[in-house]
Order: C-alpha cells, then sequence, then structure tokens
C-alpha cells in the first residue's frame, strides 16, 4: 500500500522560526492516498504547528508543502480549503456556538462557500439528505436542534468532526479529536474515524495511546520539532528510542 | 388534510419572537384610531427609528460587528433630502446656485430620494471596503466608526453652505418623495406610510437573515477564524451587509426627516449613534424583534417620562434622564441578553431540555429491552 505513486500530502525539509525559537526542524512526510496516519509526540513536540504549515494558518521559514504534487506553501486558508479540498478540525471544539446542530453542519457543507453560491442557494432535496446523512454518522441526528452550546464537551467534538466531513475534503486533519472525551466517547469516535478511513485520507494527531492503538496504521512520532520515528503500530511501540522519550509513561 | 397539519405544525414551530412580531405588528395598525394627532406624529418618528434599529441590528446583532457610528448612514439619507429640499424651495440661507458635481442628482425629488438611499450604501462600501481588508476587528471596528460619526458632526456644522450649520435644514414634511407643499398628507395617512416602510423593511431583514447569507453572517459573528477554514472569505459577506445596512439606515433617515420636517447635526452624531445602540442593547441582539421592541419600548417611555417631568416642575425636565439611564443599567445588569433575547434563550434552554429528556427516556427503554432480550 506505501509506494511511491500515490502520494497525497508530501513535505520537504520543512522548517519554522517563532522570534529565535525553533518550532519544526527539517520535518520531511508523506502522507499516502487513503490512509490514516497518526502523529504523536509530547507537548511542544510541533505537532499543531505542522498542522498550520499545511493548512496554511502560517508559512515556513524554509521548506515546501506539496499536495497532490502542487506547492500549496504560502497559500491562504481559504484557497487551500476551496481549491485543495483540505479540512481541519482544530484542538478542542471550534465550532458556532449560538448556531443550532444542523446550522452548523449546513454552513461546513462543501461547494457553498462563494458569494454567488450564497446568494443562489436553495436547500434541494440531496442537501438535506446528505446533512441528515452526516448528522447520522456523528449520532447528532436527535440533537439537530440544539444549540451547539447546549452540547456536551463530548458531542461538541463530534460536531466539529461532521463539519469537518460535510466539507468533503481529500484530506482530514484531526487534532486532538478525543481531548476531554470519557472512554466510552474516546471508543466511539474511534469508530467513527475507521469509518471515515475508506473515503478519506486522514492525518490524527492525539495523546491518548488506547485510541491510537484502536485506529492508526502508520504512525509518526515527532520531538522537539523533529521526526524522531516513523512505522507502523507495532514498530513504534517497539522503537526503543520512542519508549525512552514517549511511552515510557505508559 | 396532511397540508393543513403540516402548515399548523410549522406555525407552531416558529420561534416566540415572530409571534411577537405579530403583536407589535397589531399593534401599530391600531394604534392611530385610540390616539391624538400629536401622538401619531410622535408614532411616526419612532418607526423610522425602529428601520434605522432593524439596520444596525443586521449589522450588530447578526454579524457582530458593533458599529458606533451608524447614526452617519442615517444622517447622510436624511441630508441628502434637506439639501435638495433647500435647493428646489429657495430657502432663504441658500447662496449658491449650483450643487457640487456629485451632488447633482439631487435637483430632482426622484433623485434626491434614490441618492439618500445610495449615498450611505457607498460610505459604508467604502469605509467596509478599508476596514475590512485591513484585518480591522472588534473593538477597533466599533472605535474607528465612533470616530467617524464625531468627525461626521464637525463636517456637518463646518459645510454650512449646504447644510446649514448648527441651525440644520427646514423640509416639507409628511410627503415621501414630493417637496410640494400640496403633496402634503394628513398625520395619519403618512403614518400608515412609515408603517408601510418598516414592514418592507421587515420583511427585506427577515428575508436576508433567513438566507443562507444571513446564516454565513451569523457563523462570522461566531467564528470568523474557523470560517475561513470552510473556504468562505468572510470580508467579502462583512461588506455585503455593510452595505445593505447602510442603505436601509439611509431609508430610515429619510423617513424621519420627512416626519419632523427638519434635519440638523445631530442626525448624525454620536448621541443618535449611541442611543441606537441602547435600543438594540436592551431589546435583544440578533432576532430583529429586540431591535423593534427596543426601539418602541425606550422611545415611548423617553416621550412619557419627559412630559411626566416637565409636568412637575420646570427644573425636573432634565431628571427623566436619569430614570432612564437606572432602567437601562439595571436591565442590562439582570438580563444582558436584552428582553426579547432573553425570552428567546428560555424557549430554547427549554426546547432542549425536553428533547434531551425524550432521547434519554427512548436510549433507557432501548437499553432494557436488550438486557431483557439476554435474560430471555
Amino acid at each position: 500500500m506505501r509506494n511511491q505513486e500515490n502520494i497525497l500530502l508530501e513535505v520537504k525539509h520543512l522548517s519554522v522560526e517563532f522570534n529565535g525559537f525553533q518550532a519544526l526542524t527539517d520535518v520531511n512526510m508523506k502522507i499516502h492516498d487513503g490512509e490514516l496516519h497518526v502523529i504523536i509526540g509530547p507537548n511542544g513536540a510541533g505537532k499543531t504547528t505542522f498542522m498550520d504549515l499545511v493548512t496554511g494558518k502560517s508559512t515556513p521559514t524554509t521548506g515546501i508543502v506539496l499536495f497532490e504534487g502542487v506547492n500549496i506553501t504560502g497559500k491562504s486558508t481559504t484557497e487551500i480549503t476551496r481549491k485543495y479540498h483540505i479540512g481541519r478540525k482544530f484542538q478542542g471544539p471550534n465550532v458556532f456556538d449560538n448556531m443550532t446542530v444542523k446550522e452548523n453542519i449546513e454552513i461546513a457543507m462543501e461547494g457553498y462557500s462563494s458569494m454567488t453560491k450564497c446568494v443562489f442557494f436553495h436547500k434541494s432535496a440531496a442537501f438535506k439528505d446528505k446533512v441528515s446523512e452526516i448528522l447520522g454518522l456523528i449520532d447528532l441526528y436527535d440533537y439537530r436542534q440544539f444549540m451547539a452550546s447546549d452540547l456536551s464537551h463530548g458531542q461538541r467534538q463530534w460536531l466539529e468532526i461532521g463539519m469537518v466531513v460535510a466539507q468533503n475534503p481529500k484530506l482530514i486533519i484531526l487534532d486532538e479529536p478525543t481531548a476531554g472525551m470519557t472512554a466510552d466517547e474516546t471508543y466511539k469516535t474511534g469508530e467513527m474515524i475507521k469509518r471515515l478511513k475508506g473515503e478519506h485520507t486522514l492525518i490524527v494527531v492525539e495523546h491518548d495511546m488506547d485510541f491510537v492503538r484502536q485506529v492508526a496504521e502508520y504512525v509518526t512520532v515527532l520531538n522537539y520539532g523533529q521526526v524522531l520515528a516513523e512505522g507502523t503500530m507495532e514498530e513504534i511501540q517497539n522503537n526503543d528510542e520512542v519508549i525512552a522519550v514517549y511511552l515510557k509513561e505508559d | 388534510m396532511e397540508n393543513k397539519k403540516n402548515i399548523l405544525d410549522r406555525f407552531k414551530a416558529l420561534p416566540v419572537n415572530r409571534y411577537l412580531d405579530l403583536i407589535v405588528l397589531v399593534f401599530l395598525l391600531v394604534f392611530p384610531l385610540f390616539c391624538s394627532n400629536y401622538w401619531v406624529y410622535v408614532m411616526s418618528g419612532i418607526i423610522a427609528y425602529m428601520i434605522f434599529a432593524l439596520s444596525l441590528d443586521l449589522l450588530w446583532g447578526y454579524t457582530g460587528l458593533m458599529s458606533m457610528g451608524h447614526s452617519v448612514l442615517f444622517g447622510a439619507g436624511g441630508y441628502m433630502v434637506g439639501i435638495s429640499c433647500a435647493y428646489i424651495s429657495k430657502a432663504g440661507w441658500v447662496d449658491f446656485d449650483r450643487l457640487p458635481w456629485f451632488l447633482l442628482p439631487l435637483s430632482s425629488e426622484i433623485g434626491a430620494f434614490l441618492m439618500a438611499l445610495v449615498l450611505p450604501a457607498l460610505i459604508s462600501l467604502m469605509i467596509g471596503f478599508f476596514m475590512f481588508s485591513g484585518k480591522i476587528k472588534g473593538v477597533f471596528f466599533s472605535l474607528i466608526t465612533l470616530a467617524l460619526s464625531g468627525v461626521a458632526e464637525l463636517f456637518v456644522i463646518n459645510q454650512s453652505k449646504y447644510t446649514h450649520g448648527n441651525s440644520g435644514i427646514s423640509v416639507i414634511s409628511r410627503t415621501v418623495i414630493s417637496n410640494s407643499k400640496e403633496a402634503r398628507l394628513d398625520d395619519f395617512t403618512f403614518y400608515y406610510v412609515v408603517l408601510a416602510f418598516l414592514i418592507l423593511a421587515y420583511i427585506i431583514c427577515l428575508m436576508i437573515v433567513n438566507s443562507r447569507i444571513g446564516k454565513v453572517l451569523q457563523a462570522v459573528r461566531e467564528n470568523e477564524e474557523r470560517l475561513t477554514f470552510f473556504g468562505y472569505k468572510p470580508s467579502a459577506f462583512k461588506l455585503l451587509i455593510y452595505t445593505i445596512s447602510g442603505m436601509i439606515a439611509g431609508l430610515a433617515g429619510v423617513l424621519y426627516v420627512r416626519t419632523q420636517g427638519n434635519i440638523n447635526s445631530s442626525a448624525v452624531g454620536i448621541t443618535l449613534a449611541t442611543l441606537v445602540l441602547v435600543w438594540v442593547a436592551i431589546g435583544g441582539r440578533g432576532n430583529l424583534t429586540g431591535a423593534m421592541v427596543g426601539t418602541l419600548v425606550l422611545q415611548i417611555a423617553e416621550t412619557k417620562l419627559n412630559s411626566v417631568f416637565s409636568g412637575i416642575s420646570a427644573d425636573f425636565t432634565q431628571y427623566w434622564k436619569m430614570v432612564l439611564g437606572f432602567l437601562i443599567l439595571l436591565i442590562v445588569f439582570t438580563i444582558p441578553k436584552g428582553i426579547v433575547g432573553t425570552i428567546i434563550d428560555v424557549q430554547q434552554k427549554h426546547k432542549d431540555r425536553r428533547q434531551k429528556e425524550k432521547i434519554l427516556l427512548r436510549e433507557e427503554t432501548a437499553y432494557h429491552e436488550e438486557s431483557g432480550k439476554h435474560i430471555a
């Protein structure tokens, strides 16, 4: 499966520096089409910074980001979302609080983000079906008329996952999707993500090792802004270096 | 039958503030039948202010842009009519033969009315363009618009050649477009003309906020940065609503001037800009009803208190503002979401709780059935 042909995202020699602080140093990574790639690493390892660079929130000092072979380094977030179909879920639920669950999903739906599309928008049956389908996927169909602020923390996390799915991106980036969830909710999230795997390529950043074991196929470990190790879950778990810096707390 | 039930259900599902809208409408429709000419006149002015408050609610309540200088757009509309009227009827203070080129449309009555809609829209388009492309947001937007209304007030006073400075301009009242005395309507009829404009403005606002554009605007208010990650360009949406809001504010300005029969520099000033913020804040932001109810309640209270206090003694005339100020503080402290905002909030919370109970009950029954099967 991991061969050279189907690379979706590739970063080459990515380094970034904020006011003298070296957040990432010479990171090289390849994400293959259709895979579920987990990035782990201790706090401050540069995981979120890496996502910011891919989604255009910040620009690297050196290095390039290639998406389907196209250089997207330094493009705006709007363009990256619209043209290159990269969707991102933020750390901690980042939803539209004083709007209903259904409205949240509707806003996120793919292909209606330009001004003209919004002006001439008509709620077709296909659109409604798609929204219901996503509400079913994230198990919030019964909660569709709720204000997002009235949901529990875990449900808000799911809502944001649903919003990212509604964008129908080629690449989904999930930043700590299970943060603050109960064990049950974490497991349910894992199953949700596994279901997405067939249709989308996913990058997941996580701390919870049980969850990583549940979903991960391929893992990259970051430490101090550098790639420490890369490989399948078994390889990582048996890697002495990784055990020394990261897994020892388990 | 099925269809009939559907309509009934949809009617029931309407948020509580739509019923309030209906009550306000009925109240405004029957109001002149029970009141003196004076109150009909006062109420016409209040209705014009309600249109103004609606325009601010689009901007502040829905999009989260707290404009502290919305009176600039209101006054711009009003002054277009004022200058046009003075020029056409050759008021005593007018010592210019020709209008400057950009005010040429004011030489006709229809042109003046259109200019009163277009100029505020252009002003907000221009200001909005610089501010939104410069990524100015939050409190800085408020401060810049505040400064703008201060500047506009001085500008109007200084340009006394066209605006008659502090004294303001007298306008033929109780017409919409015409400047001739013969075309004046009586108080009663003009009241209903203004009310018709309010209903029109309300319907336009309602259509905007219920469309996808309206939902995107709400999303801008809630979390603008998140929206860019869904591929939107928030600044374009903000610019659109600022322009529309400016146009509606201009219309309100025209109607107000036509009710009052004059316009002066206070119409563009900070006082009015603050007043409209207070109306919307007290009524409740982001539901249209709040803006209208807030304006109605506070303006009626002001007029009533004013007459009560001046009835006690001439020295007391100024003190009604203190009473009103105290009431406003009380409301802001106890219900920060405003009158209508709080009502809607309570209804939504109640609905969510009932729905949650229903879901939990269903899950529990499903669980029991499952465990029942296991035992069997």
